[in-house]
């Protein structure tokens, strides 16, 4: 038996010059090794036969061959396993220069980007996102803005009307709403007093297109309303709030401006953002750009809100969605926002 | 509108080394916002008056010619010119070099230099009016330069000091002073100057007039509500003729051109203090009767711009006896205007309703510079002053002039001059601050406020000037405070509020979530579309406008009703981008509009209703897919959507209920046995109408139904306990087999063991058999109580192609 044992130590170690590949050592190892049918094992099942002396000593043989064929065997592998991967390193050749194939992407309208943008920065601040109705009666849309009809005001925010086809047209007309501040009367009757609310939303004017005006674009209402709200309050969220637009602070200015429904009215200037106010033909160099119109929300409206004036106050403003998203991206002409021109569509992710 | 420093001036003391930048800043940020400012003499710097002495032909250019240009000294001026009314002793404006010209009126300014045109020299260019920002005041025809003959003018002398603009004059937003009637005039800023600078506004001084009664002049105002007040005087003696230096230089200066003395006087007043006036030769006005009346329906009258007008009983007019002679507040009447040989005139000075005023302008398209101002509701008691100055001035101008009526006053008005009563308190909270006391009652009563203070609280009595609408309550009083204080003091301070979780807009969340599915995870393109209907388009479709909401005033008549439906205005964008996209998957989420009047209320407490306006969202995808590829793409779309939204659905077969409908390729989608949505390829004769040659799919969901169905709660379901195996099938059918008969028959084998069937491939071909298709698909066997063994699978499969022959004809693809 111990012939045996050294006959087969011999026979592997031929053997194992002989591998050539992964494969062939895979075999080997089953050949010589294997539990079932390996041929050190066959040679082990006549070790019953032999007495307890002959056992150890033959065992103790068995176990040296066998760690000496693993040890060799672990030796081959690694070689092996190094060559293999050198010769995948050869082998493996691709061109990593070929182009990747265009996959379809979506995008989302410039303005719906900055939309919901501003949406997250006034829900961090708790404020709600409300909505409203596009055609608007004008009771809501002027009258209990205090804009009554033939007001001077009027002018400003040249309306569409809605035909009156002879039904419902007892409580006025009815009006694509030229503003988004309509829903400021809507929210009041709706949630009361405190208030914190935004609306962004399509309005209408009644205006002739070109590069710098359309007849339907983008604004974001905002409304908040508490006991003891003053001028000194509006301007600090203002600033706030430019803040989390522009991403860095933003030097302001107000002054008077003239909205029916708030009193006092301000337009908010911010420093131009092209030439940081040392004057350029975007702010047609003043350094400034107008960029919000705000206001203390006028007692009248509070009432018509069904608020009361004396117990709590507010400010409202009103920002330009539409034009936000041109000065944002840099974006020249308004037409291209409503043109559903996908050349110009695809581009906003 | 355009405002004289040199004329504020006159009213208000400036400090001496004024930067004029800086007031018009300060104007900008406490009462009106300044367009801009412009320094007139340096505009006209090295611009001076010549005379053309000689003109000859130039020797290398037909429309060109050489001009010798006479500016005062023996030296003539060689100049050429292309001017096409240039001749001989015309006064012209010569801009020498170093003058700044703008070409032919446009463009930035350029400084002139000596040059050389078509090989001859030129010193200098004479100057078409809007070449040196003339335009406006002097307009000049198409290549016509500027004729200076109608004033005699020293040669030599430079522009500006000849035609006495050498002033600096702000341009002022009129939008901006809309609710300040008090502004439409110089004293009324020298006022608002005069509070920012802290310095006082000189009184308003007018002589006193002597009156006769030599005229019977009578005054009958009809209309008391639409004209509050009305005075009217006559003078006698007076010459028509030009008007002085000084009075030119003003109007000029704002850009206004003189007309005549009696005209720039009424000019010049309502500059002056915001009150329109007007003159009327009162030898045209029977009896010397002037009615204040309605206009009768459809009466005629020919405004001095040479139009004829026709009113309605709403236009108010001033009148004789016999006729029109005024619309008032708006324009007077040629019949009754001043010429050359008019000895007396009847100057009215007035105030009207401003509503009335305003529907005639608007009506009549004539915004006059009166009716502007009238609009906005002027002070009855300047319309006293405006008179008495204008006589004083035509006393002042025209020798011989000579009041010869009494000074008539028909006055109907009351005012709400206040108090309006605030205490401290509320001044403190509203701006924000402690505000000093003495420096807010120097603020209010520099602008014309009488201030009482007694304890806390302030007393306020309006002036007349704010009385009409623009000053009435508190807050008002804030707004003059904080504005004269500077906006830009106040220090900023965050509001102190109770913090909450704001509620949140559930329809604007799913809106949100799926502009993110559809252009994230479905590739999709989001288009915005006008809410208007093209009529136009929706015919090249077969699409009636029954029911659409109509506009009253559409901008264009291819917007004159409001969309019903996204689906019109996406094949629009198909058609537009099929130019240079093959393939297209768009979207639009947006409000639709039912002419139904069942939306939300119209106001709060009434019954009426607005439209509904349902919020939709709609796509389409556009490819060269066959129908079948096509609509299955659309099906795999809106299977991931509502996957994504968390929202069970099913489809349901449908008819075309709308004319893009196919009649055979319309599923419903079908949530909780409501309709939501549906999915369609366009019906062929759409296709056929829009000349396209791809296959088009359409879907469409009502967000305003879907919104109860969301959010929904997500049921999980435990990793199942026990292993399952799949095994694939491909069979071959006649084609007209569909899908939904297989699966069914797939699963009744065994509802229990069978948890899904998905189809992975549809093929036909030539290539298989004529008429025949081969589905592929994927069946899962599991149980939910132990190990399946493969024999009993192989068993159920076996059952299941048994049961496709069987029913279906089926043959089993190897």
């Amino acid at each position: 038996m111990q012939k045996e044992l050294e006959k087969l130590r011999k026979e592997a170690v031929e053997a194992m010059g002989q591998l050539n590949d992964l494969d062939d050592l895979e075999n080997f190892e089953i050949q010589y090794l294997g539990r079932k049918d390996g041929k050190l094992n066959n040679i082990l099942k006549s070790l019953k036969d032999l007495s307890k002396e002959e056992r150890a000593v033959i065992g103790k043989l068995a176990n040296e061959i066998k760690e000496e064929i693993l040890a060799d065997l672990s030796l081959v592998k690694e070689k092996m396993e190094k060559a293999a991967v050198e010769e995948k390193l050869q082998s493996d050749i691709i061109d990593v220069s070929l182009s990747g194939q265009k996959k379809q992407t979506g995008s989302l309208n410039p303005t719906t980007i900055v939309q919901y943008e501003l949406e997250d920065i006034f829900r961090s601040m708790g404020f709600k996102v409300l909505d409203g109705p596009e055609v608007e009666s004008d009771f809501n849309n002027f009258e209990a803005l205090n804009i009554p009809e033939h007001h001077p005001a009027r002018d400003m925010q040249d309306t569409f009307y809605i035909k009156n086809k002879g039904k419902n047209n007892k409580e006025g007309k009815k009006v694509l709403r030229t503003h988004t501040s309509p829903v400021q009367v809507r929210a009041m009757q709706k949630y009361g007093a405190p208030l914190k609310a935004i609306v962004p939303g399509r309005v209408f004017r009644y205006e002739s297109i070109d590069a710098s005006h359309e007849n339907t674009f983008y604004q974001l209402e905002g409304l908040m309303i508490d006991k003891d709200i003053s001028i000194a309050n509006l301007i600090a969220v203002m600033n706030t709030l430019l803040k989390g637009i522009f991403k860095k602070e933003i030097k302001t200015r107000l002054r008077p401006g003239f909205f029916p429904f708030v009193e006092p009215g301000f337009e908010l200037d911010i420093n131009c953002l092209i030439c940081e106010g040392q004057g350029c033909s975007v702010c047609k160099q003043t350094g400034w750009l107008e960029l919000l119109p705000c206001g203390m929300v006028h007692p009248n409206v509070l009432k018509a809100g069904g608020i009361d004036p004396e117990e709590y106050s507010g400010f409202a403003f009103g920002l330009g969605l539409t034009r936000l998203a041109m000065m944002r991206y840099g974006i020249g002409d308004i037409r291209l926002f409503n043109s559903g021109d996908l050349r110009f569509l695809k581009q906003f992710k | 509108m355009y405002i004289s420093l040199d004329w504020l001036k006159q009213h208000v003391v400036l400090p001496k080394d004024l930067d004029p930048k800086e007031l018009g800043l300060k104007l900008t940020l406490a009462t009106v916002e300044v367009e801009g400012w412009e320094d007139l003499g340096l505009m006209l710097d090295k611009v001076i008056v010549g005379q053309v002495e000689k003109v000859e032909s130039h020797p290398n250019a037909d429309k060109l010619k050489l001009v010798k240009v006479n500016i005062g000294n023996k030296d003539l001026i060689k100049v050429v010119c292309g001017g096409v009314n240039l001749k001989e002793k015309m006064l012209v404006a010569l801009a020498l070099p170093g003058a700044k010209v703008r070409w032919h009126g446009e463009g930035n300014l350029i400084e002139l230099e000596k040059t050389q045109i078509r090989g001859e020299e030129s010193y200098g260019m004479i100057c078409a009016s809007d070449e040196i920002g003339l335009g406006e005041l002097f307009p000049c025809e198409e290549g016509a330069i500027l004729d200076l003959s109608f004033e005699q003018l020293q040669l030599g002398q430079s522009l500006s000091e000849a035609l006495g603009l050498d002033d600096i004059v702000y341009e002022i937003d009129n939008k901006s002073l809309t609710n300040r009637p008090d502004l439409w005039g110089h004293y009324g800023l020298a006022r608002e100057v005069a509070a920012i600078y802290g310095n006082k506004l000189n009184e308003y001084n007018l002589n006193k007039i002597k009156n006769s009664k030599e005229i019977d002049l009578t005054v009958q105002v009809k209309e008391k509500e639409l004209c509050p007040r009305y005075l009217a005087v006559a003078l006698e003696g007076v010459r028509v003729g030009s008007s002085p230096d000084w009075l030119k230089k003003y109007l000029r200066s704002i850009g206004q051109k003189s007309i005549n003395n009696i005209v720039d006087i009424t000019n010049y007043v309502m500059y002056e203090l915001g009150q329109p006036l007007h003159a009327f030769s009162a030898d045209k006005i029977t009896d010397n009767l002037i009615l204040v009346r309605k206009a009768k329906p459809a009466e005629k009258l020919v405004t001095l711009d040479g139009e004829e007008r026709e009113l309605n009983e709403d236009d108010l007019v001033i009148a004789d006896k016999e006729k029109a002679i005024a619309l008032a507040g708006v324009m007077g009447n040629a019949n009754s205007e001043i010429i050359d040989s008019t000895k007396t005139v009847i100057i009215e000075s007035a105030n009207f309703d401003p509503v009335s005023i305003r529907k005639t302008a608007n009506r009549l398209n004539l915004r006059t510079e009166a009716a502007i101002r009238f609009e906005k509701g002027l002070d009855p008691n300047n319309a006293e002053i405006a008179l008495k100055k204008a006589v004083n001035l035509m006393q002042d101008l025209i020798p011989g002039a000579k009041v010869v009526s009494e000074i008539v006053d028909v006055s109907n008005f009351k005012l709400n001059q206040g108090p309006i009563e605030l205490t401290w308190n509320f001044i403190n909270k509203r701006i924000g601050f402690e505000v000093n006391k003495k420096q807010v009652v120097k603020t209010l009563e520099s602008l014309g406020f009488e201030v009482k203070e007694v304890k806390e609280k302030l007393s306020l009595k309006i002036p007349t000037w704010r009385a009409t609408k623009d000053v009435s309550i508190k807050e008002d009083i804030i707004e003059e405070i904080s504005r004269i204080y500077g906006y830009d003091n106040i220090e900023p301070v965050m509001p102190e509020i109770k913090m909450d979780v704001p509620e949140e807009n559930k329809l604007r969340k799913l809106e949100r979530k799926i502009k993110n599915i559809c252009s994230v995870g479905l590739d999709a393109n989001e288009v915005y579309n006008y809410s208007f209907a093209d009529q136009k388009f929706l015919h090249q479709i077969n699409q009636g406008i029954v029911d659409f909401v109509e506009l009253e005033n559409p901008w264009t008549p291819k917007q004159s009703y409001l969309r019903q439906n996204l689906i019109p205005g996406l094949l629009k964008n198909v058609v537009d981008n099929l130019r240079f996209y093959s393939d297209l998957n768009i979207f639009e989420i947006g409000k639709v509009f039912i002419d139904n009047y069942q939306g939300v209320l119209c106001r709060n407490e009434g019954k009426e209703r607005l439209p509904e306006q349902p919020l939709i969202c709609a796509g389409v995808l556009v490819s060269e897919k066959d129908k079948e590829a096509s609509f299955v793409e659309g099906k795999k779309f809106i299977n991931f959507l509502f996957d994504q939204l968390g929202v069970k659905f099913n489809y349901e077969v449908s008819g075309s209920e709308l004319v893009w409908q196919h009649p055979k390729q319309t599923l419903n989608i079908m949530v909780d046995k409501e309709k939501v949505g549906y999915l369609t390829n366009l019906h062929p004769q759409l296709t056929q109408n829009l000349d396209l040659n791809k296959t088009v799919t359409l879907w469409q969901i009502d967000l305003t139904k879907l919104i109860q169905y969301y959010p929904t709660q997500v049921k999980y379901q435990e990793p199942a306990k026990f292993p399952a195996i799949e095994l694939d099938l491909s069979i071959l059918v006649n084609e007209e087999v569909q899908w939904k008969d297989i699966k069914n028959i797939v699963q009744s084998v065994s509802p229990q063991l069978i948890k899904q069937v998905d189809l992975f491939d549809v093929y036909k071909s030539g290539k298989i058999k004529v008429g025949k298709k081969s589905i592929a698909f994927t069946i899962k066997y599991q149980s939910d109580d132990r190990t399946l063994e493969m024999n009993e699978v192989e068993g159920l499969q076996k059952k299941i192609i048994e049961q496709l022959e069987k029913g279906l004809k089926a043959e089993v693809r190897k």
